[in-house]
C-alpha cells in the first residue's frame, strides 16, 4: 500500500475518531472537549496538507492516480446476477488531493470558529461531535473509488447535514428543515441508487476505473438512451445534494442550522459533493445528459439569483447565492467546461465559507439578528469583518484580481464555447443566463455590502414584535442572554481572534495570486493544469463501437470498419477542431471530436467571456450604487411598482407553494385514495376473509367444545366417579385394610372351595 | 395316642388356650387382655411339650412369658394414664370383623377336615429334642442362627433408638 | 368319637386355626394398638403350633428350628413394635389406631 493511501485513511478516521470520543465523553472533558475536535481536526488538516504537498506541489503530474482497494463483501455468485463481490477502496489523484486539503482546511477553520460562535450552547459538546461525523462522511466521498462507497458516504453527509441543520431541534422551524432537507436528498438518492444499480447491472462493478474501461470499450449492451437515463439518475444524487433546480428547496431552509454549519455544509462541502461526484461520472456521461445538466444549472443559476435579490435575511441571501453558484458549476460541468467548474467550486467554497462565517460574525455580533434591514453601519465596528466579508464579497461577484472571476469566467467561456459547438439556438440561452445570473450576483451582493456595512444603523427602526420573535430565538444561546438586545449599538464588537482567524484564511485564498499567476487567466495556474477535462468513454466511438455490439455485428469486423466511418462522419467538424488542437498551450487534446470541440470554443472564448462578465458586473454593481447608495431609484418605489414580479422574487419563485399544491397534496390526495381502497377494499377483503374464517373457527370450537371436550370430560367424569367411590377405600386406617386383606383371604377360599364343588 | 389321660389334659390345655385367646381378643379392658394372654401363652406352650418340642416350650415360657408379655405391659402402663382412664378400648368393624372371624374358622376347618391328604410320616418325633437341636443349630442351621443374632442386635438398637427419652431442648 | 379321643394332627391344626382367626380379628376390630400386637403375639403362636405339629408328624426338625427362629422373631417384633407404639404415643398423644390417619389423601 502506498503511503500516501494510509496516510489518506488516517485522515479519513480521524475526525469519526473525534466524533466517537466527543459524543460519548463530551460531558466529562474540560471545555466539552472542543480542543480535542480542534486538535484532531489539526492533525487531519497537517496530514491532508501533507498529502497535497506531495501530489500537487512535487508531483505536479496531470495523470497523477494511485488507489487501493480490498474487497469487502464477497457475495459469491449470487443467482440471476452473477459473481458479486463488494469493494472499498481508496483512490488519490489530484482532484483527491485538493479536495482532501479543501475539505480538511475548511472544516478545522469551521471547528476553530465555532470555539468562538457556539461556546455556552448546552449541546457544545455534541455539536463537534456532528461536525466529527460529518467532516469523515465528507472525506468518505473525496477518498471512494467506487460508486457503491461513495453511496454509503453520501448517505452518511445526509445523515450529518440532518443532525447539524436540526441542531436547535428545539425550534419547530429548525426541525421541520432538517426533515425538509433529509426528504429532498432522499429524492435525489434514490434516482442516484437506480443510476448505480443500471450501471451495475451491465457490468457487475461498482468501481470507476473498470465502469469506464467497459464504457470505452462499447460493452453497454442495453441501447443509449439507458446510458442516458443512467447519467441523469446519478445526476439527481447531485441535484438532491447539491440543492439544483427543482430539488433547491431544502437549502434555504437548512439556515436554520448553526451558522459556522452554514459555511461547511451549505456553501463549502457537502453541497460540493453533488459537484464533486458529477466530476467524478463525468466521463461516463452522453452529450444528451449533459444537456440536460447544463440547463438544470443554467436555470438554476439564474432563478436562485433572482430570488436573492429581495431576500431580506441576511443567511437567506447567501443561501440562495450559494445555490446560484452550485447552478454555475452543474452548469460548467453541462457544457464540458470540467476543470473550470471544479476551479469554481473549490474558489467559492472559500470565499462563500468566507461570506458565511462573516455573517456568522455580523450575527453574532448583533445578538441574533438576522434581517439586514435592521443592520447598517457596522463598518466602524467591525473592520476585520467588513474587510474580509468585502473581499469575498468580490470575489463572488466576479471582480478581476480574485479568484472568483477566473473560475466563473473559465465556466462562462466554456458554456459560450459549448452554445457555439451545439449549433446556437436554445443553446445560447445558457450562456445568456449565466450572465445574466452574473449581474444579478454583483447586484445582490453589492446590496448586501451595502445594508450591512455603510449607512447608518437601523436597530432602532425594527418593530418591537419582531423583536419579541428573536428573542424567542435566542432563548438557544444563553450565553448571550446578558447582552441586552434593545439597547442600541454598543453591543456590537468585533468578535475574537478564533473567530477573526478564520475569516483573514479564507478571505486570504480568495486572491488569485493562490491559484494563477496571471488575474485574467486561470488555464495559466496550476489548479486548472492539474485537474484537466478527463477523455469521455461515451463519445461517439465508443458508442458506435456499442451499437455494433448490440446489433450482433462482430467486435472485430466492427473494430475494423467504424473507426473510419466514425471518422469520415466527424471529420467535417474536425476539420475546424484538428489545427487548433495542439496550437494553445496548456489545453489538452481530446480524441472525442465534440470534447475537442468544445475546448477549443472555450478557448477562443476566454477573452469575450471575460469583457461580458467584466461589464455585466459593473453593471451588476453600478445598478446596486444606484438604487442603494446614491438611492436615484428608490427601491421600495420600484418594489411597488413592479410588484407581481417582486413578490415573485420575494416568495422564491413560489417554489414551496407549488410543491405544497402538487406534491404534498397530491401526495395527501393519493393516500387518502389508497387510504379509501384499504379501508374499503382491502380490508373488505380482509374481513371477508376473517368472517368466513371466524365462522369456521366457530364451529370448529362448538365441535372441539361439545364432541371433543364432551368425550374428554366423560372420560374425566367416570375417573372422577370411580375415583369418588374408590377413595372411601382408602380410609388410611391400616385396620380396613386388613379387613380388605382378609376378605381377600376369605374370597380365595370361597373360590377354593366351589372349584372343589365342580 | 389313646390314652384317655392324655387326651383330657390335651383338651384341657386346648381349652385354656383357646378361651384364654378368645378373653384376649374380646375382653375390654387392656390389662385383662394382657393378663389373659399369659395363659394363652402357658397352654401354647403345653401344647408344645404335647408336639414333643419340650426345649420350644421352655423358650415359649422364657421368651413370651418373661419377656414379650412383660413388654406389652410395660407398653400398656406407658401409653394409658392408669390413674385417670379406664383401660378400655373401643372396636372398629365388628361386623365384618365377626364374620369373617367366623367365616375364616369355618372355612379352615372345612379345609382340614376334608382334605384327607395328610400322611403321617412312619418316624413321629418323640421324647427329648434338646440334643437334636443342639446339632441342628451348630450345623445345617448355623447361619440362621447367626443372622437371628444380628437380627436381634439390630431390634435391639433399633428400639432403643426409637424409644430413648428426647429433650426438649437441644443441648447437645 | 375315635377321631376325637384319638390326639392327631387336625387337632392341633384346629386350635392353631382358632387362634389365627382370634389374633386375626383383633388386629381387625381392635383400636389400641397395644391389643393389635397381642394379636399378632397370638397369630405367630398359631404359627408355631402348626410348625411343631407338621414336624412332629412329619418326623424332621424343620418346623422345630423354624419355630425357634420364629419366637426369636417375635421378640424382635415385639420390642420394635412396642418403641414404635410408644413414639405413637408421644406424637399423636394417642394410642388409638383409627384416628392416626394422618397420610390419608
Amino acid at each position: 500500500m502506498h503511503s500516501l493511501i494510509q496516510l489518506s485513511i488516517v485522515v479519513l478516521l480521524l475526525p469519526l475518531l473525534s466524533f466517537v470520543i466527543l459524543i460519548f465523553f463530551n460531558r466529562r472533558l474540560p471545555r466539552s472537549g472542543d480542543f480535542l475536535g480542534v486538535g484532531i481536526l489539526g492533525t487531519a488538516f497537517a496530514l491532508s496538507a501533507y498529502i497535497f504537498w506531495t501530489v500537487i506541489v512535487q508531483t505536479y503530474d496531470p495523470a497523477f492516480r494511485i488507489a487501493w482497494d480490498f474487497t469487502w463483501i464477497d457475495l459469491g455468485k449470487v443467482p440471476g446476477v452473477g459473481p458479486l463481490q463488494i469493494k472499498m477502496g481508496v483512490v488519490i489523484d489530484n482532484l483527491t488531493a485538493i479536495m482532501l486539503a479543501m475539505v480538511t482546511l475548511i472544516s478545522l477553520l469551521v471547528h476553530l470558529y465555532s470555539t468562538g460562535y457556539m461556546a455556552g450552547d448546552k449541546n457544545y459538546g455534541r455539536y463537534f461531535a456532528f461536525l466529527g461525523i460529518f467532516t469523515f462522511s465528507m472525506l468518505g466521498i473525496v477518498l471512494s473509488d467506487n460508486l457503491f462507497s461513495i453511496y454509503i458516504f453520501w448517505e452518511l453527509v445526509g445523515l450529518s447535514s440532518y443532525l447539524l441543520i436540526g441542531f436547535f431541534f428545539e425550534k419547530d422551524s429548525a426541525a421541520d428543515a432538517q426533515k425538509k432537507a433529509f426528504l429532498a436528498n432522499r429524492v435525489g438518492d434514490i434516482g442516484m441508487w437506480l443510476g448505480i444499480l443500471i450501471l451495475y447491472s451491465q457490468f457487475h462493478t461498482f468501481s470507476f476505473v473498470e465502469i469506464n474501461a467497459n464504457l470505452a470499450a462499447g460493452k453497454f449492451a442495453l441501447s443509449n438512451a439507458w446510458l442516458t437515463a443512467a447519467g441523469i439518475l446519478l445526476f439527481m444524487g447531485c441535484v438532491g445534494k447539491s440543492a439544483q433546480f427543482p430539488l433547491h428547496i431544502w437549502l434555504p431552509d437548512a439556515m436554520e442550522g448553526p451558522t459556522p454549519v452554514s459555511a461547511l455544509i451549505h456553501a463549502a462541502t457537502m453541497v460540493a459533493a453533488g459537484v464533486y461526484f458529477v466530476a467524478r461520472i463525468f466521463v461516463m456521461l452522453t452529450p444528451d445528459a449533459l444537456h440536460l445538466i447544463a440547463f438544470v444549472g443554467a436555470s438554476t443559476a439564474f432563478m436562485a439569483a433572482t430570488i436573492a435579490i429581495t431576500q431580506n435575511d441576511i443567511k437567506r441571501v447567501l443561501a440562495y447565492s450559494t445555490v446560484s453558484q452550485l447552478g454555475y458549476m452543474v452548469l460548467g460541468l453541462g457544457v464540458g467546461a470540467y476543470s473550470a467548474a471544479l476551479f469554481h467550486l473549490v474558489t467559492h467554497a472559500f470565499f462563500k465559507a468566507c461570506l458565511f462565517l462573516g455573517s456568522g460574525a455580523i450575527i453574532h455580533a448583533m445578538h441574533h439578528e438576522q434581517d439586514m434591514r435592521w443592520m447598517g453601519g457596522l463598518r466602524k465596528h467591525m473592520p476585520w469583518t467588513f474587510a474580509t466579508f468585502t473581499l469575498a464579497t468580490l470575489a463572488l461577484a466576479g471582480l478581476p484580481l480574485t479568484s472568483g472571476f477566473m473560475s466563473k469566467d473559465a465556466i462562462l467561456a466554456g458554456a459560450i464555447g459549448f452554445a457555439k459547438v451545439e449549433g446556437g439556438g436554445i443553446f445560447y440561452l445558457i450562456p445568456v443566463l449565466g450572465f445574466f445570473s452574473a449581474m444579478l450576483t454583483a447586484f445582490y451582493m453589492g446590496r448586501q455590502i451595502w445594508l450591512v456595512f455603510f449607512g447608518e444603523s437601523r436597530t432602532h427602526l425594527k418593530p418591537a414584535e419582531d423583536h419579541h420573535g428573536h428573542d424567542v430565538h435566542d432563548a438557544h444561546h444563553g450565553a448571550h442572554d446578558d447582552h441586552d438586545c434593545h439597547e442600541e449599538h454598543h453591543g456590537v464588537h468585533e468578535v475574537s481572534w478564533n473567530m477573526r482567524a478564520p475569516l483573514v484564511i479564507l478571505a486570504a485564498l480568495s486572491v488569485f495570486f493562490v491559484y494563477s499567476p496571471d488575474p485574467l487567466d486561470g488555464a495559466k495556474g496550476w489548479f486548472m493544469k492539474m485537474i484537466q477535462t478527463p477523455e469521455t468513454v461515451v463519445g461517439e466511438a465508443s458508442l458506435q463501437k456499442a451499437a455494433a455490439l448490440r446489433s450482433g455485428v462482430a467486435p472485430l469486423i466492427a473494430e475494423a470498419v467504424l473507426p473510419p466511418a466514425g471518422h469520415a462522419e466527424t471529420d467535417s467538424h474536425a476539420a475546424a477542431a484538428a489545427p487548433s488542437h495542439a496550437a494553445p498551450a496548456g489545453v489538452h487534446t481530446f480524441a472525442d471530436p465534440r470534447q475537442a470541440e468544445i475546448a477549443h470554443a472555450a478557448h477562443a472564448a476566454h477573452f469575450p467571456a471575460i469583457y461580458i462578465s467584466s461589464i455585466m458586473v459593473v453593471l451588476g454593481i453600478s445598478m446596486a450604487f444606484i438604487v442603494y447608495v446614491f438611492r436615484i431609484i428608490d427601491p421600495e418605489k420600484t418594489a411597488i411598482s413592479i410588484r407581481p414580479l417582486y413578490l415573485f422574487s420575494l416568495n422564491k419563485w413560489y417554489w414551496d407553494e407549488i410543491y405544497e399544491a402538487t406534491f404534498i397534496k397530491g401526495s395527501i390526495v393519493l393516500s387518502k385514495v389508497f387510504a379509501w381502497f384499504d379501508t374499503n377494499i382491502v380490508d373488505g377483503l380482509v374481513n371477508g376473509v376473517a368472517f368466513t374464517v371466524k365462522k369456521f373457527a366457530f364451529a370448529n370450537g362448538s365441535f372441539d367444545k361439545y364432541v371433543v371436550d364432551g368425550l374428554v370430560n366423560f372420560t374425566a367424569f367416570s375417573v372422577n366417579t370411580t375415583g369418588a367411590v374408590l377413595r372411601k377405600l382408602q380410609t388410611g386406617k391400616v385396620q380396613t385394610y386388613v379387613v380388605m386383606l382378609i376378605l381377600a383371604v376369605f374370597g380365595y377360599f370361597v373360590y377354593y372351595f366351589t372349584r372343589l364343588v365342580y | 395316642m389313646s390314652n384317655p389321660t392324655y387326651t383330657v389334659i390335651f383338651y384341657l390345655f386346648a381349652a385354656i388356650t383357646v378361651f384364654s385367646a378368645a378373653f384376649v381378643v374380646f375382653s375390654r379392658n387392656v390389662i385383662y387382655s394382657a393378663f389373659s394372654l399369659l395363659f394363652t401363652f402357658f397352654g401354647v406352650a403345653a401344647l408344645y411339650v404335647f408336639l414333643s418340642a419340650d426345649f420350644i416350650a421352655v423358650t415359649q415360657v422364657v421368651v413370651y412369658v418373661g419377656g414379650i408379655l412383660v413388654l406389652l405391659l410395660f407398653g400398656v402402663m406407658f401409653t394409658n394414664s392408669i390413674m385417670f382412664t379406664e383401660l378400655k378400648t373401643d372396636v372398629l368393624h365388628i361386623v365384618p370383623g365377626t364374620l369373617l372371624l367366623f367365616g375364616m374358622i369355618g372355612a379352615m376347618l372345612y379345609t382340614f377336615y376334608t382334605t384327607h391328604g395328610w400322611m403321617p410320616s412312619d418316624v413321629t418325633l418323640q421324647g427329648s429334642i434338646v440334643e437334636r437341636i443342639g446339632f441342628e443349630t451348630m450345623s445345617r442351621y448355623v447361619l440362621p442362627f447367626e443372622m437371628a443374632s444380628i437380627l436381634l442386635l439390630a431390634a435391639l438398637i433399633g428400639a432403643a433408638f426409637l424409644a430413648r427419652f428426647e429433650k426438649p431442648d437441644n443441648n447437645e | 368319637m375315635e377321631q376325637l379321643t384319638t390326639i392327631g394332627l387336625n387337632h392341633y391344626l384346629t386350635i392353631s386355626a382358632i387362634l389365627l382367626c382370634l389374633g386375626l380379628f383383633a388386629v381387625m376390630t381392635r383400636k389400641n394398638a397395644i391389643v393389635i400386637l397381642m394379636g399378632v403375639e397370638l397369630i405367630l403362636n398359631a404359627a408355631n403350633i402348626n410348625f411343631l405339629a407338621f414336624s412332629k408328624y412329619n418326623g424332621g426338625m424343620e418346623g422345630v428350628m423354624i419355630s425357634l427362629f420364629v419366637i426369636v422373631l417375635a421378640a424382635a417384633e415385639a420390642a420394635i413394635a412396642l418403641a414404635i407404639v410408644i413414639n405413637i404415643f408421644k406424637i399423636f398423644k394417642s394410642v388409638d389406631v383409627s384416628s392416626i390417619d394422618s397420610m390419608k389423601e
